[in-house]
């Protein structure tokens, strides 16, 4: 029938008026005779073509799906059945299912992180009709975090879906009797691609550091620089002495600069490591304090820079310094790489005091960019004291263009009273003055957290944040900027800091369906711990 | 006992996406004050405004009264009364007394379904005259199809290759020819044609529609001869309407359905939507099609059946020699819901389904869709097409809007599937798996 057809279709989509002969195999004619009536080309054409139409529609073959092993139908699926509790399903169905995809994408990090600790706690897994939105609309940088919410059902779904892959790092890991990773595990490994690779190092730092390392090693030969600085990147959790070796390694040998700055900022927090020991070096060569005039000098000879560079350690491309600091010179930028590095103990060491030691940097004419690496140290060493007395010196300013990772980085270093006072600080500067694109950032990370976590807004609240959101939100519900990006830190603070009480107090003529995080939050709230 | 409504059958009363964001803020249930209900069914309420309205709503016609002087009806008030009451059944208390205003509304209500259904007719029916209109449209039928002939057989000499580089007005003269010829059934075939000749298997999906045009012309001219029933089917598919006194004559029958999903669609000229709700009949494996239209402001869906219930329902089927589209004979008043039930009389694999519609096709030769109910099923993906498995290993395409949707709601487990067949792939309408059911449209 299939020639018979192939050859109708020609027939008929070049037209009758080309006289092509039709070939009907005799099979065919025997099988139709009934059903046509010589007439007309045009008509005996349209007969044969209404009669196979028939034919091919009631005796319509499936094509058969050709497995060596064929598949064994099981109506238990456990996993399932393990959903999250209903009222988070809910809620999350209910948003899905009203937002379009460009307010869907506006979902405030800070909700999603609250959704998923609730979630965690509950011991629970995604649900599997909300899969798809789930794994569309999640930040990236927050795959780590929901990874053990992932249900069989979502690995499988990962496998099939290239933009979803990385959602196999959610595999259990599995050691053998000899501590070493299983089958399944190692070729997970062996052949994952970068997103996976970085969850799955991830874990196994946490697991086993060593078997971390161990497995980063076999396949450090073979991946490209910016899996490598990702990769090195991950030591990080549970660095130790026994990671000194393999960095020491990295820092003397690999291609890649970037990967060898890397490197060098773990081996500054690893007083074991040579390159340590260089660093202090350095810092004694070039860094000078004259007590008496409280006056800090930065030198840098000339065999120490040639020194430097040959060591990628000149800062060449490593975009410490931001905007219009970045035009300012070789020297700069080396300078301010090198503080990023310095141990935060060689400033202890030459000036005890730390609101001394700022005080002297900022009389330097190096000033910026020392306090730029200074920053940067930091956060790679994970200084609480440095932070706050950074803070302390800056009055709680927060306003630093063009570098609000590295502030909400250093303001996540404080306890949550100090970031309660920076943030004040900061509010009263914000009433003054006017809001900084810059900061939205921070504000959005962490003031309705602070806010949250120090005290609900309520309806006696007195004092300038009261009076100063109630303006604010009052605005912003007046005009109906509900999606707008500038008030991305209101929004939260509406989802989750004021109280029923002061919602009904100011917002009189609100609608929940005008601002629906709200909503959601009140939803939230009656779930989670 | 008052009427159940899901939200999925509220949402369906709702004719745009203004009337629902605004019947939506007006469902709080605390804006909505002298709320009550009768035993007719009738459920009524007051909100505050620009003034005070009130509005009530007839839950088994879904039909919505309102005080308000809006000229959109049904009204954003009646509308969030109804979702208002969706979401809070219980606090519509049975009250003897109604208020005034829903006194006369239940009134007229009740004036019209005596005057429907009054018993002696409003107008009597000359049979002589009714044959002469019959007579006289059969005749520009008979015109119209003839002149579908000529067309079918100009396409045919000039080949599907030139019409496809042709414009669209060889399409709409046609479609003009067959709207003046009142055989406006087979427009939504012409339409079908000519977006068959743009699609990626163009060749394939034309001469399917060619083929069943030509079969139309072909039957029309000789409907002597042929059954009454399927003669019934093609006056049915030409555009001919069942008046309301032969739909009053037709049997019914009480039965179990599954209500196994539903598909809405926009109508050809855009002028409306269509809803199609497919039944299963568990005993006989057999689908019902409940077949609705919107027509702009004028006529709206009827109440949607629950999805995913067994339930007893009257049908009345249209003639057909393969009967399958119906309407309900009553409408069923109360629904005992039940979320874990999973639809009996499946199909138990492809080879079965497609027997089953040969066997129809033979009796019907126009039926170009039909629902299927198969159970264990599994997904396979190829090229990034979505493809069901039955046991038999035997494969065949899915349709689906987001098949990361059905791939989430299944994974590679087995399932059962509801679908329309079309002769070339199945459209996913639902999908059940651990007494879950899912639906895609």
């Amino acid at each position: 029938m299939s020639t018979f057809a192939h050859e109708l279709g020609l027939q008929l989509t070049l037209g009758s008026q080309f006289n092509k002969p039709l070939n009907i195999p005799s099979d065919v004619k025997a099988l139709l005779k009934d059903d046509i009536t010589e007439g007309d080309k045009e008509q005996y054409l349209l007969q044969l073509l209404s009669a196979w139409t028939l034919y091919q529609d009631a005796g319509f073959q499936p094509v058969t799906l050709s497995l060596d092993h064929p598949r064994t139908i099981s109506r238990a699926d456990p996993e399932s059945l393990i959903v999250v509790a209903e009222p988070v399903q809910h809620i999350f169905k209910r948003y899905f299912a009203e937002k379009s995809e460009r307010q869907r994408l506006n979902f405030p990090k800070i909700l999603w992180t609250y959704w998923i600790q609730a979630t965690r706690q509950q011991q629970g897994k995604i649900p599997n009709a909300l899969l798809v939105d789930f794994l569309s609309a999640l930040y990236s940088d927050q795959r780590a975090d929901v990874l053990h919410l992932l249900s069989s059902r979502a690995l499988w779904l990962g496998q099939h879906n290239p933009e979803w892959q990385w959602t196999a790092a959610a595999q259990s890991i599995t050691l053998d009797a000899t501590g070493q990773l299983d089958a399944a595990t190692q070729q997970l490994w062996l052949s994952a691609d970068k997103s996976v690779r970085v969850l799955l190092l991830q874990r196994l730092r946490q697991l086993d550091p060593m078997l971390g390392l161990q497995q980063l090693q076999l396949v450090w030969d073979s991946i490209d620089a910016e899996q490598r600085e990702n990769l090195v990147q991950c030591l990080a959790a549970q660095l130790s002495e026994a990671d000194v070796a393999f960095l020491q390694q990295v820092f003397g040998t690999d291609r890649s600069r970037v990967v060898k700055q890397s490197s060098a900022y773990l081996l500054s927090r690893l007083p074991q490591s040579d390159f340590y020991q260089q660093l202090v070096s350095i810092f004694n060569q070039s860094v000078n304090y004259q007590n008496s005039e409280q006056a800090l000098e930065f030198e840098l000879p000339e065999t120490l820079l040639k020194q430097l560079k040959e060591q990628s350690l000149d800062g060449k491309g490593s975009k410490i310094l931001s905007g219009n600091q970045q035009k300012t010179g070789e020297k700069a930028q080396t300078i301010a790489f090198l503080c990023s590095l310095f141990p935060l103990d060689c400033w202890s060491n030459l000036i005890a005091d730390a609101h001394q030691c700022f005080s002297a940097i900022k009389k330097c004419i190096w000033a910026d960019s020392i306090l730029a690496g200074l920053r940067l140290a930091i956060i790679h060493q994970q200084r609480q004291d440095w932070a706050t007395t950074l803070f302390q010196h800056q009055q709680g300013l927060l306003i630093h263009h063009d570098a609000t990772d590295e502030q909400s980085q250093l303001l996540a270093l404080l306890s949550p009273e100090q970031r309660e006072k920076i943030m004040l600080l900061q509010c009263q500067n914000f009433k003054s003055g006017h809001y900084h694109d810059s900061t939205r950032q921070v504000w959005d990370q962490f003031f309705a957290e602070q806010i949250r976590q120090v005290k609900n807004l309520d309806d006696s609240a007195q004092g300038f944040i009261s009076e100063l959101l109630a303006d604010e939100c009052l605005t912003f519900i007046q005009t109906h900027d509900k999606y707008t990006h500038t008030c991305a830190w209101l929004k939260d603070f509406l989802v989750l800091c004021a109280s029923p009480q002061w919602m009904n107090r100011h917002l009189t003529h609100f609608e929940p369906d005008e601002l629906p995080l709200w909503h959601t939050r009140q939803q939230l709230t009656q779930i989670s711990p | 006992m008052l009427m159940t409504i899901t939200a999925e059958q509220a949402q369906q009363a709702i004719p745009d996406a203004n009337s629902q964001k605004a019947a939506k803020k007006l469902s709080r249930c605390e804006d909505w004050h002298n709320k009550g209900a009768s035993s007719e069914q009738w459920i009524w309420g007051e909100i505050t405004g620009s003034a005070i309205y009130q509005s009530a709503v007839f839950l088994p016609e879904l039909k919505f009264e309102c005080s308000c002087p809006s000229f959109k009806r049904p009204c954003k008030h009646a509308l969030g009364l109804l979702l208002c009451y969706v979401d809070h059944q219980i606090l519509f208390p049975m009250v003897d007394e109604q208020p005034e205003r829903v006194k006369k509304w239940i009134e007229k209500k009740h004036k019209a379904s005596q005057k429907a259904t009054s018993s002696e007719p409003a107008k009597a029916v000359d049979p002589e005259a009714r044959a002469k209109r019959l007579a006289a449209r059969e005749k520009k039928v008979d015109d119209g199809i003839g002149t579908l002939e000529v067309w079918l057989h100009d396409l045919v000499r000039l080949g599907l290759a030139k019409a496809r580089q042709d414009s669209y007005s060889l399409f709409n003269q046609i479609s003009t020819r067959l709207t003046d010829a009142q055989a406006t059934g087979l427009l939504a075939w012409i339409e079908a044609l000519h977006t068959a000749l743009f699609t990626e298997h163009w060749q394939q999906d034309s001469l399917n529609w060619l083929g069943r045009l030509n079969l139309v012309v072909h039957l029309w001219q000789r409907r002597s001869q042929l059954d009454p029933l399927l003669q019934a089917e093609l006056r049915q598919l030409i555009g001919f309407t069942m008046t309301s006194d032969q739909l009053a004559t037709l049997p019914f029958e009480k039965k179990h359905y599954w209500t196994l999903g539903h598909k809405i669609g926009a109508l050809n000229d855009g002028k409306g939507r269509y809803r199609r709700q497919w039944l299963w009949q568990p005993e006989q494996q057999q689908p019902a099609l409940l077949l609705d239209f919107e027509i702009g402001s004028f006529t709206h869906f009827p109440l949607a059946l629950p999805l995913g219930q067994l339930q007893p329902l009257a049908l009345q089927f249209y003639p057909s020699s393969v009967p399958c589209r119906a309407k309900l004979a009553e409408q069923p008043s109360t629904i005992a819901f039940s979320n874990d039930s999973i639809p009996q009389g499946a199909f138990a694999h492809f080879e079965q389904a497609l027997q089953h519609h040969a066997s129809r096709l033979s009796h019907n030769p126009l039926m170009t869709q039909e629902c299927w109910l198969v159970e264990n099923l599994y997904l396979h993906l190829i090229d990034n097409r979505v493809y069901a498995v039955d046991q038999q290993q035997a494969l065949l395409p899915l349709s689906i809007q987001d098949h990361w949707k059905l791939m989430a709601a299944v994974g590679d487990q087995a399932f059962l599937l509801a679908a329309e067949w079309n002769g070339q792939q199945l459209d996913v309408l639902s999908v059940w798996q651990n007494n879950q059911m899912s639906c895609f449209y």
